[in-house]
């Protein structure tokens, strides 16, 4: 080990303590996401783990992350690609301030963008919308949006960069061979374009599974109605019922890692964000 | 083709007021400096930008407002664009895909094309696997195989070293001859364009300063500024001194030095005209002693000192300093002669301009010369 370390910190003196402290940080940081999973693992009951997981209410709770995170990061998706596109390739006037605005959702505590939405179906509007079209607060509905909220601007960011980064000839070349404008963006762009479209998907589902703060604010927190993975867990740890709650996170943390295993093989090798 | 008063703003960038003929089959050159627009006419000419005012016209048609699929206009360019999620084959037959030919005929031509521009070994390759000249001719096959009625091409040889660059001058002047398509090639380069330009169009600052034969824009420049461009380092303000309309031959002083020279005369002047005039550097001889002396050179002799000699691959370029007023003039010496005449730094030689070398361009500033033959 030491000799390892030796090794990997050669050189001269000012590069030693370079390298020693920046590689000493990331060590750091892995051991600390290291102890609290094995702490996870020291502390769960294996018994319960599998009633658990065999249970209804976790059926349930699993059942419903995947529903409504899928529908959420398809709909995201939907919207992403071509909004980003427009924000890529398009010049209008406050695009700065557009650009910006997308990125409230990122920034922004889930709690707060919960609750604005929350606020929103207290308005004339949100209360039409609430009676003549959808029920959103409490409702699964409600988890889509909130989750719907997260996931869009976490993939327009994805998205942007991706078509950022594919220069307009392609497109040019592609019209002047005879090619409408939604040909081009069809036939060429989007398949140059599909290992950032799937990144951003993986990681717009990713983020919709792990929501939390903004579907607790706007679905609410109701057993066996309203509850997803992330929710169980909150549910779990108020009861007391801790090894529960563990269960529940050893399940968020096997699709978390499933995600990124999917990333990685969809984006080649990695990801860049 | 035709251009006629065609203005285009793209972001920041305005093309202002652009006339331009291009005839059917021939291959036009527009020569210009980085950074001045040549790409945004060449997308503009291709529909990808739209016209603020005036037209475009090819083979009679109108196609000011078309939408680029409709134009038949194929572009290559800089970066030759192959579109990266297909492979060669895929590459050059996207054109005819997109008009729904039939598959056979698809792979007919695509076998055809490849072979003609030489790049049938390499049709299931990945346009990532390819060299710069490789990609090259596939741009090149997928802009052709659509017989397009123009061919752009922006800079396609700035991505290549200087010996693959040569060899594929041959090429596409055969390419050309053999498809038989007008080609617009936008380049920086003035030996690439003197090599392949049958008529060459100078932009400069947003606008087509000159158009013309290669011959015609070589020998006579119509500004101070062209010149300029084409590297022509004897530029001089002038004041015409006399005019002799029966032989042809008027004179001409330096401004604010005196010296005199005789030129044959090619536009309406008359005594007392500010002008600009030229002579290039191959033109400006060096007199070896005892030899009779030509009548077109005589009226242009000068006593002048050698200061610097610098040392080409085919000439020396000389540094010539008229004795008395000065006047500094640059003379292009084979080495041959520069070996016989032992030609030296700091030596005194007589110095000579070619009357029929040089031109004069008529006009107080940089405004281009009109009605000059």
């Amino acid at each position: 080990m030491v000799g390892m370390m030796a090794r990997i910190v050669k050189g001269g003196k000012g590069n030693r303590v370079f390298r020693a402290a920046t590689l000493g940080c990331l060590m750091a940081l892995v051991c600390f996401f290291l102890l609290t999973i094995l702490s996870l693992a020291l502390f769960v009951d294996w018994k319960i783990l599998v009633s658990t997981l065999v249970s209804r209410e976790m059926f349930f709770a699993m059942k419903l992350s995947l529903l409504t995170a899928t529908i959420a990061a398809g709909l995201a998706m939907a919207f992403a690609i071509p909004a980003s596109y427009a924000l890529s390739k398009t010049q209008f006037p406050g695009k700065n301030l557009v650009d910006t605005l997308l990125d409230v959702p990122i920034v922004v505590s889930p709690v707060a963008f919960g609750s604005a939405l929350l606020i929103f179906f207290n308005t004339r509007l949100g209360t039409f919308i609430e009676t003549h079209v959808v029920q959103f607060v409490f409702e699964i509905p409600g988890i889509i949006l909130a989750q719907f909220g997260v996931a869009s601007a976490l993939a327009i960011r994805l998205m942007k960069s991706t078509f950022d980064s594919i220069g307009p000839r392609y497109e040019m070349v592609a019209r002047t061979l005879g090619c409408s404008v939604w040909r081009a963006f069809f036939r060429i762009t989007l398949p140059v374009a599909k290992n950032g479209v799937v990144a951003a998907g993986i990681l717009a589902w990713a983020r919709a599974v792990g929501e939390y703060g903004a579907t607790v604010t706007l679905a609410g927190a109701t057993q066996m109605k309203t509850e997803t993975l992330p929710i169980a867990i909150y549910l779990n740890i108020a009861s007391a019922e801790v090894d529960r709650a563990v269960a529940v996170t050893f399940i968020l943390i096997g699709l978390s890692a499933a995600s990124l295993v999917a990333l990685r093989k969809a984006t080649g090798r990695g990801y860049s964000l | 083709m035709e251009i006629r008063g065609v203005h285009a703003k793209v972001g920041e960038f305005e093309l202002g007021g652009i006339d331009l003929v291009v005839d059917e089959g021939q291959y036009f050159i527009l020569l210009g400096p980085t950074g001045v627009g040549k790409t945004i006419l060449l997308e503009t000419l291709a529909g990808i930008h739209p016209v603020v005012s005036g037209q475009i016209w090819i083979d009679s048609q109108d196609v000011t407002h078309m939408s680029p699929e409709e134009r038949r206009i194929s572009y290559v360019p800089q970066d030759y664009a192959l579109f990266p999620n297909m492979n060669v084959r895929e590459n050059i037959a996207f054109g005819l895909k997109m008009k729904r030919v039939a598959k056979a005929q698809i792979n007919e031509e695509v076998a055809s094309y490849a072979r003609r521009l030489g790049i049938a070994h390499l049709l299931d390759r990945p346009p990532q696997q390819l060299s710069g000249g490789e990609k090259q001719r596939v741009a090149l096959a997928r802009a052709l195989i659509i017989r397009p009625r123009l061919l752009l091409m922006d800079e396609p040889l700035a991505a290549l070293d200087r010996t693959t660059r040569r060899d594929f001058w041959m090429m596409l002047k055969a390419v050309q001859r053999e498809f038989g398509v007008t080609f617009i090639h936008v380049t920086h380069d003035l030996e690439e364009a003197f090599i392949l330009g049958e008529r060459i169009g100078v932009f400069i600052n947003g606008e087509i300063a000159q158009s013309g034969r290669k011959e015609e824009i070589y020998k006579y420049p119509n500004s101070p500024e062209v010149a300029q461009f084409l590297g022509i380092k004897n530029i001089f303000r002038g004041i015409i001194e006399h005019v002799d309309p029966q032989n042809g031959i008027g004179r001409i002083s330096i401004k604010g030095k005196g010296l005199i020279f005789s030129f044959d005369v090619k536009c309406p002047l008359a005594p007392g005209d500010e002008a600009s005039f030229l002579i290039r550097p191959e033109e400006v001889m060096v007199i070896r002693e005892g030899k009779p002396i030509k009548e077109s050179l005589r009226g242009n002799i000068f006593e002048a000192e050698i200061g610097k000699i610098m040392e080409r691959e085919t000439h020396h370029t000389l540094l010539l300093t008229e004795v008395g007023r000065g006047a500094v003039f640059e003379a292009d010496i084979p080495n041959y002669v520069l070996r016989n005449l032992k030609l030296v730094e700091n030596q005194r030689v007589r110095a000579a301009l070619r009357r029929e070398s040089l031109w004069v361009i008529p006009g107080r500033d940089n405004s281009p010369a009109v009605g000059c033959e």
